[in-house]
């Protein structure tokens, strides 16, 4: 899919101009426009981050550095979004690094564009155990789980945590998606996942695709 | 057919560019040795009875391998000292059994670039190192505080470490086993991402990138001096330079080519006029990053793949160059069978090792859970298909 058509503000963002993003996020505030419009455009802006990244343009540099510009410009407007009604968000997940695993850095990679891209996730850290996926499972009712693992340990703990999920009788209502170092399609098989997210970008397609059913942008 | 040649000299083969008799095989072993030995983790790390018993099972029982290589000592200081992060031990923080894991967080501060950058009155082959301790000294509390008790305590300690390698590597050499490298140390752009944390760094990269990069040019005399010393003791001289965050799953080509780059290539060009080789671990995809590479010097490099990169394209580039070690994945190992495993290394020997310049490894680190009839399969493909007629 192409890059989306961008407004100024977009593209400062898609452009990685921190300061240009700054001043007109400033400008559309005091010209009173609603925050959620200015929102949609950040997030169109990010939508080509994703986009040039995907194509090998931008890397894992440039989405992080990104996702801080966005989040600075958030932070000025998330109380304005209060203000007026709350931000409808695009859906909603769970995800953790498993049992066994203390490393967060991928995890919280994914979080954050998941989070840029309009998702709520619910955020269970790390060294998750299977009983606290299930649980947060049964108390959410999210349609779709993401597994992290750094280390090839965490393959067997994938495996329980999905074992888990299905023994609780959650598993025809939940999709699970893996990522992390030394996954791959593999360890997907060999642990029952539905998906392997190879990077943060891929998690964020996985994630449009099974929670809001469109293709990524 | 039969080996002609000694371990070393095959191991020289390789790095030269010459055929040896066969492609030589040197997997990392990390925690597979105490899994498979039986013993635990944290055993591996405090106790060297068991580390020695658990060599010999391995080596006795699934090899023989063609070369040793930095493992675990007593004392964890030689493995902060090359990455000086956080971390939390098995037996210690974490429980006998697991691995030792890295917790990344943000421990370098903007000022540690320009304290690099303009040292004072620290000597120029001081400067990596008095800054590696500075880290520790905001990551490690097994330490005193005090810089004027730290300093000489920690020292010792490294020295005691090394003076453990060197033993462990004559031990090993007597059996014919030579040590895969002397030194060994991270990259100093690397070293800033993980102690920056990714993303401030990243952040860094846009803000500061002039900054990156000279600070990352003054730590170039300090990396060789150490390098020199702690291999001189050891008695390998070869270095082992661990580069992850320089490869293109973080950074982009341009990136790698003007901030990372330069002193990469006077760590290399440096070292190797003193007589040394060097062993570029290239954790991460490398993909982009390859054909500068071109630029370091020549029949003096060996590649270590993850299993990320394409190692196959990797070797079009980089033949009449540098070597190429690796890449067995983790995943294989662990979850795959013999007859893949098998597949896959022949693979690897017709195709990386062609012409020579080629040794057989795992993707970084072999896990703890990768199956024994794995390991077994990986050793023994370089005798079934790596003789070269």
């Amino acid at each position: 899919m192409g890059e989306p058509d961008l407004t100024e503000l977009g593209k400062a963002l898609a452009d990685l101009q921190e300061n240009l993003v700054e001043r007109l996020v400033a400008r559309e505030i005091e010209k009173k426009r609603p925050p959620l419009e200015i929102i949609n455009e950040l997030s169109s802006g990010m939508d080509a981050v994703g986009s040039r990244y995907k194509q090998g343009e931008y890397y894992l540099t440039e989405l992080l550095f990104s996702g801080e510009i966005f989040q600075s410009a958030m932070s000025r407007l998330k109380p304005l979004v209060a203000a007026s009604g709350g931000r409808q968000f695009t859906g909603k997940l769970i995800m953790g690094t498993v049992k066994g695993d203390i490393h967060d850095l991928g995890k919280n990679i994914v979080v954050m564009l998941l989070e840029c891209a309009g998702f709520e996730v619910i955020d269970l850290g790390v060294d998750v155990a299977p009983e606290t996926f299930v649980k947060a499972l049964q108390d959410s009712q999210v349609p779709l789980i993401g597994l992290s693992s750094l280390i090839s340990t965490g393959f067997d703990s994938m495996k329980e945590t999905i074992a888990a999920i299905t023994q609780a009788g959650l598993r025809p209502s939940v999709k699970i998606m893996i990522g992390g170092g030394p996954t791959s399609e593999g360890v997907k098989n060999y642990a029952g996942a539905d998906f392997y997210g190879p990077n943060a970008a891929a998690a964020v397609d996985i994630a449009r695709s099974v929670l809001t059913g469109s293709a990524s942008r | 057919m039969k080996d002609t040649m000694s371990k070393e000299e095959r191991l020289q083969a390789v790095f030269r560019l010459q055929v040896p008799d066969r492609v030589p095989v040197a997997p990392l072993l990390g925690y597979f040795l105490s899994k498979y030995s039986g013993i635990t983790s944290a055993e591996l790390w405090s106790d060297e009875k068991k580390r020695m018993f658990a060599w010999e099972k391995f080596y006795n029982e699934l090899g023989p391998i063609d070369a040793i290589y930095h493992d675990n000592s007593s004392e964890p200081l030689s493995q902060l000292w090359t990455i000086p992060m956080k971390t939390l031990w098995p037996g210690k923080e974490l429980p006998p059994t697991a691995q030792a894991q890295q917790m990344e967080a943000e421990v370098m501060t903007i000022e540690d670039y320009q304290s690099l950058i303009h040292p004072g009155i620290i000597p120029k082959t001081q400067v990596y190192g008095i800054f590696l301790t500075k880290i520790l000294r905001r990551t490690y509390t097994g330490l005193p505080q005090n810089l004027i008790l730290m300093i000489p305590t920690l020292y010792w300690k490294l020295f005691l470490d090394t003076l453990w390698f060197r033993s462990f590597r004559k031990l090993w050499e007597k059996r014919g086993v030579p040590r895969l490298w002397g030194s060994a140390l991270m990259a100093p752009f690397d070293n800033f991402s993980l102690l920056r944390s990714i993303a401030p760094f990243s952040r860094d990269i846009f803000q500061r990138p002039d900054e990156i990069a000279a600070a990352a040019n003054a730590c170039v005399d300090s990396f060789v001096f150490l390098s020199e010393l702690v291999a001189g003791i050891i008695g390998t001289k070869r270095t082992w330079i661990f580069l992850h965050r320089s490869s293109n799953s973080f950074i982009s080509p341009q990136q790698f080519k003007s901030l990372s780059f330069p002193s990469l290539q006077a760590i290399t060009s440096k070292l190797a006029a003193k007589g040394f080789d060097l062993i570029l671990h290239c954790d991460g995809n490398w993909d982009k990053n390859l054909e500068i590479m071109l630029d370091l010097p020549p029949r003096k490099c060996l590649f270590q793949f993850d299993g990320t990169s394409d190692i196959f394209r990797a070797k079009e580039i980089l033949k009449g160059h540098s070597s190429i070690y690796g890449d067995v994945p983790a995943e294989l190992l662990a979850t795959g069978n013999p007859g893949e495993v098998d597949q896959y290394c022949r693979k690897l020997i017709e195709i990386v090792g062609r012409g020579g310049g080629f040794c057989l490894g795992s993707g970084c680190e072999l896990a703890p859970d990768a199956k024994p009839e794995n390991v077994r399969v990986m050793l023994a493909s370089v005798k079934k298909y790596g003789y070269y007629a």
